[in-house]
């Protein structure tokens, strides 16, 4: 880490000591002035688009190596959203962005070589890397958008890391000599929403706490995960996963209990069941959508629930998210951010979030509560607290954290990790 | 011939007109680019203000005016998504599409000429079999299919020839071969029937009775006339080559104009796609001109007017 120490001196005020001696590649010092230019131009108007550093106000310069952060309210999550904050080199700024694209100067193990748009991006080793340099001398980013040509890369040799190994290839890469299949557990939870008040018709029973139980014990995710996911993936209670901070592991997910949920049903009257829309991605960011769609759709037949089934594309889902004009009942997919269950609540239950579609106010009240505090021992609670509110309210159906597969040659030695990142500088040749 | 010309010109303009038109409408009831750009948790304000930016705001009027001035100066802004302007990304990818796609259009036709002709020479003998044979396979194999096991057997089993991307010569012989199979088939079935009609015509039989020599026959008298209609194919399908050969693309990971678009696409990057849109029908266009035009030139009984 290029920062050493950190510690919030007030609500909004973080400082930072940075580490000694360390340079950008074209040799101007990584200091604090580097790190305030930084912040500054991320947080300009236009600057992205993309909202993650939005509750960032500015940097001020304390002495050379100590810089301070100023949020613009109370943040919890800033260290590790300075995590995915990529520093470049004022200096090689200077000549304007569009010459930075061309030849981006960083700090990390690696230094740009080349990049041919939807082909690869090359990179060296930095010798003079702080944390010393990498086994690996040259790494060669390839775009390679179809799975069985990946696949095909892997068997040949041509690659040594292949990120997003169709599941259903995994047994087959892991019997063939000198490959083998890898899989982490993702802090992405597919789960199914309620959406009551879609205007599309047909959601009120979901404002019935019985009928979303008996979705809960109707839909047998086990079965999903063993038969549809060759078990390439974990259950959960919750949105959360054992990587989020705030997860609770006492806390447990519904049985499958057809019976039970018939006699929830019966109980809400709704024993002849109802119909809804059910909406899917077409393909995306939850494994098998349209299938796993299918599955569900077949055991809430069982409980009288004709739910059709409707993919649709990610853009277009999107959008009628934006729009609130989504489905009932249907498939989505969280990762949150910053591996802290407030991006997980938040993003799922808040009723300021856009992805929000049943909203309680306990349960706001208690996402804003943690928000609160800076103090880990005060959080913790109130996620567990949550995760166990969640449940009990059923206020959707939690389905699995999916898991992130690869493959890789018996070659080289390598983790993968939970957040989708692949470092190159954790990999070392095999002995 | 001029004032044909120039009616096939107009003409020409009003297909890119009607091309460009139905592409802005369609982009603009799909969906919401500003959504896809800022991400899930934005807030309202952030994407209205997006929105503004990218002057998604203003009436679909006033939209579709700087759309068609666009259109005219070939300029539709920078794209969404890099922040580049659009047509020169589009241009950029050009020539990795062209190289692929004219080294499998030459493919075709080298491969499909000397079948045809043999297949309609000698037809109904196992050579007309086999060349049949080959263009049926040539029509009925998907490219997915035919790339997939092509990667199989000469890349994963015989470790010959890469998988996939961009380099040198080998690195064209799978994509290439995957390309070319269709337009393949193509030619040869129609370029054999057509000979097949002609050589029941008076002039042929009167070149015979005049005792000349049949590869005199085939070559100069038959395969210039049966060529006609071959070449309005071979036109339809360079165009549709440049701009179809995206499964191509995807399995072979080669950084094409075909990628760009599917990619530009799923952003909903209305610059991106109005750009190669516009470039592709364009494309497709003039070589459909010039195809007419090839026309009174192979035959002088067509008169251009």
């Amino acid at each position: 880490m290029l920062a050493t120490e950190w510690e919030a001196t007030s609500e909004t005020d973080w400082v930072f000591k940075l580490r000694e001696g360390v340079t950008f590649h074209d040799g101007t010092p990584l200091d604090a002035e580097a790190i305030r230019y930084n912040v500054e131009r991320i947080t300009e108007p236009g600057f992205q688009d993309w909202a993650f550093m939005e509750p960032v106000s500015h940097a001020e310069v304390i002495d050379p190596m100590t810089v301070k952060i100023v949020t613009k309210g109370l943040l919890p999550t800033l260290p590790n959203l300075m995590a995915q904050f990529f520093i470049v080199s004022p200096t090689a700024m200077e000549a304007g962005v569009e010459a930075f694209v061309q030849q981006p100067i960083g700090s990390g193990p690696y230094k740009f070589v080349d990049w041919q748009p939807d082909d690869h991006v090359r990179v060296e080793a930095n010798a003079d890397y702080w944390g010393g340099a990498p086994a690996i001398g040259e790494v060669v980013w390839r775009v390679l958008p179809e799975a069985s040509t990946r696949v095909a890369a892997l068997q040949s040799g041509e690659i040594q890391i292949l990120k997003d190994l169709p599941s259903d290839q995994f047994d087959m890469i892991n019997d063939e000599d000198g490959i083998s299949a890898l899989e982490v557990r993702s802090v992405r939870t597919p789960y199914l929403r309620f959406f009551p008040d879609s205007p599309q018709g047909g959601g009120e029973p979901f404002n019935d706490i019985r009928v979303r139980q008996a979705f809960n014990h109707a839909i047998n995710v086990d079965s999903i995960i063993e038969n549809l996911l060759g078990g390439h993936a974990e259950r959960t209670a919750t949105i959360m996963t054992p990587d989020i901070f705030g997860f609770d592991p006492e806390v447990a997910p519904y049985p499958y209990d057809l019976e039970k949920a018939q006699a929830l049903m019966a109980e809400a009257g709704y024993e002849d069941g109802f119909e809804i829309v059910f909406d899917t991605w077409a393909s995306g960011p939850a494994p098998k959508p349209v299938e796993l769609a299918q599955a569900v759709a077949a055991d809430l037949a069982k409980i009288n629930v004709k739910a059709t089934v409707q993919p649709v594309e990610l853009g277009t889902a999107l959008q009628q998210q934006n729009e609130r004009t989504i489905a009932p009942f249907g498939l989505w997919s969280w990762g949150g951010n910053g591996f802290d269950g407030d991006g997980k609540f938040w993003g799922v239950f808040h009723p300021d979030s856009s992805a929000t579609f049943l909203t309680d106010e306990t349960l706001t009240s208690m996402i804003d509560e943690q928000r609160l505090s800076l103090d880990p021992d005060v959080r913790a609670p109130i996620f567990s607290e949550m995760q166990k509110y969640s449940v009990e309210q059923a206020f959707i159906v939690p389905l699995f954290a999916q898991m992130d597969t690869y493959g890789s040659t018996d070659s080289i030695q390598w983790t993968p990790r939970p957040d989708e990142l692949v470092l190159p500088f954790a990999v070392t040749p095999a002995e | 011939m001029s004032s044909y010309l120039i009616k096939r010109i107009v003409a020409s303009l009003f297909a890119i007109w009607g091309v460009a038109t139905l592409t802005f409408f369609l982009l603009r009831v799909t969906a919401d680019p500003a959504v896809l750009l800022v991400g899930e948790q934005a807030t309202p304000e952030r994407i209205a203000e997006v929105r503004t930016r990218l002057g998604l705001d203003q009436p679909l009027l006033v939209q579709y005016v700087d759309f068609l001035k666009g259109v005219v100066t070939l300029d539709f802004g920078d794209s969404y998504r890099f922040n580049e302007p659009a047509m020169h990304m589009v241009i950029e990818r050009l020539p990795t599409s062209l190289k692929l796609a004219s080294a499998a259009f030459l493919v075709a036709l080298l491969v499909s000429i000397p079948l045809a002709i043999a297949s309609a020479v000698w037809r109904d003998t196992p050579i007309d079999y086999i060349a049949s044979f080959i263009s049926f396979v040539g029509f009925a194999v998907p490219a997915f299919w035919l790339g997939a096991m092509s990667i199989l057997l000469f890349s994963v089993r015989l470790g010959w020839l890469p998988s996939s991307g961009t380099g040198g010569i080998r690195y064209y012989i799978l994509p290439t071969l995957t390309l070319a199979t269709w337009p393949l088939g193509q030619f040869t079935r129609l370029l054999r029937s057509e000979l097949l009609n002609v050589f029941h015509e008076d002039y042929i039989r009167t070149a015979r009775a005049k005792g000349l020599r049949e590869h005199r026959i085939v070559i100069g008298h038959a395969l210039k006339n049966a060529f006609l209609p071959v070449l309005t194919l071979i036109g339809i399908s360079f165009g549709s080559l440049l701009g179809g050969a995206i499964i191509t693309e995807i399995i072979f990971a080669w950084p094409g104009l075909g990628r760009l678009v599917v990619q530009a696409t799923l952003n909903r990057d209305f610059p991106l796609i109005e750009s190669s849109v516009i470039l592709l029908a364009s494309g497709f266009v003039i070589i459909n001109l010039i195809v007419d035009l090839l026309y009174g030139v192979l035959d002088p009984r067509i008169k251009l007017s």
